[in-house]
């Protein structure tokens, strides 16, 4: 009876983890998909210089939490999002609103599709 | 490279500690649940492995919420006879009486000939001194045979055989095992006579011993 229970146990504090995991990649998918829309909208008032700061901060967001990231989602995906923003960085030093607005969605959909794939949704499990 | 090797090390680590927790049936016959338990580990563990670019994590986890369901599943079959026949089946009479019962044998999908094979592993090649077969859940066949066809007994013979006692390992290749002597009662002073009176007072010369509670024993020594 000790040994089902400490299991049950343990299954319960696993997927509690993983809810966790959940909320906290929401979290850090929603804080760099805020500096992407942040760029998107310098840009289309042609102010470069912040653009191009949000588009730093959300590598660097995104960078600091690497360890992190790489323990819970597959390497290739963290890659593209890494890939994403710096083409988004380099499309704000182009101050070509159109590329620039571009790049964003294609970043923020990265990130997005990211965090949907964690979510637990019939989608996600099928 | 690198990465793979300590992956493997690690994961093997993991599936050691789940087989233990989940005990010695992990390794003999298993029941279907422990079956699909064990393929499932394995597959799921081999992904991690082999991939550097898919996280650890994504083989810790499934070997845990494996271990935690069969440790579940297995208690609750204990409790619950109902639960065991749900998830386990009923054992399958296929010869009953001398006589091969055509619809289990058919209901099982077991040909005669995979009859004939595990009759012949336990030593049977008549198969009229079967009195019952049956097929257990876990896939195994038991085998009664006819009072008349088993092996006679020494009680049947109003013989009394020596006793026989549990041998355990009291030295091993070279090592004294003091755990085991104190289990048949006994201690170092009687295991140097004992070595003593088979021409040895080293205990490093000695390979294998083994004793028994009833005095019987095995020695045998390294090989010069």
């Amino acid at each position: 009876m000790k040994k089902e229970f400490f299991a049950g146990v343990l299954f319960l504090v696993v997927f509690t983890l993983v809810l966790v995991n959940i909320n906290r990649l929401d979290t850090l998918c929603t804080e760099v998909n805020t500096y992407i829309s942040k760029t998107a909208t310098y840009a289309e008032t042609s102010d470069f210089d912040l653009a191009k700061e949000n588009a730093e901060h959300a590598i660097t967001a995104w960078k600091e939490n690497d360890l992190y990231t790489h323990t819970v989602l597959r390497h290739a995906d963290v890659d593209s999002v890494t890939d994403s923003l710096y083409e988004l960085l380099i499309s704000v030093s182009s101050e070509n609103e159109n590329r620039i607005k571009a790049t964003a969605r294609k970043a923020s959909s990265t990130v997005d599709s990211l965090k949907q794939a964690e979510h637990l949704r019939l989608s996600s499990i099928l | 490279m690198a990465i793979s090797l300590v992956r493997t090390v690690i994961i093997f680590i993991t599936i050691m500690i789940a087989l233990r927790i989940m005990g010695k049936r992990q390794l003999g016959e298993l029941e279907p649940s422990e079956l699909v338990v064990t393929v499932l580990i394995s597959d799921i563990a081999a992904t991690p492995m082999q991939e550097s670019g898919t996280p650890l994590l994504y083989g810790i986890v499934p070997v845990l919420a494996l271990l935690c369901f069969e440790v579940i599943i297995s208690g609750t079959i204990l409790k619950s006879i109902k639960f065991r026949s749900i998830l386990c089946g009923k054992p399958s009479i296929l010869i009953n009486n001398g006589k091969i019962v055509q619809s289990e044998m058919k209901k099982n999908r077991f040909t005669f000939d995979e009859l004939g094979v595990e009759l012949r592993r336990q030593n049977v090649t008549d198969i009229e001194t079967v009195k019952h077969a049956i097929l257990e859940t876990d896939g195994s066949l038991s085998i009664l045979l006819y009072p008349e066809e088993l092996p006679v007994t020494a009680k049947q013979m109003n013989v009394t055989p020596d006793p026989v006692g549990y041998p355990v390992i009291v030295v091993n290749n070279g090592r004294t095992m003091t755990n085991n002597l104190k289990v048949i009662g006994r201690d170092e002073r009687w295991l140097k006579k004992e070595l003593k009176k088979r021409g040895t007072s080293n205990i490093n010369d000695v390979f294998l011993m083994t004793a028994d509670p009833c005095g019987k024993i095995y020695l045998q020594l390294k090989d010069k």
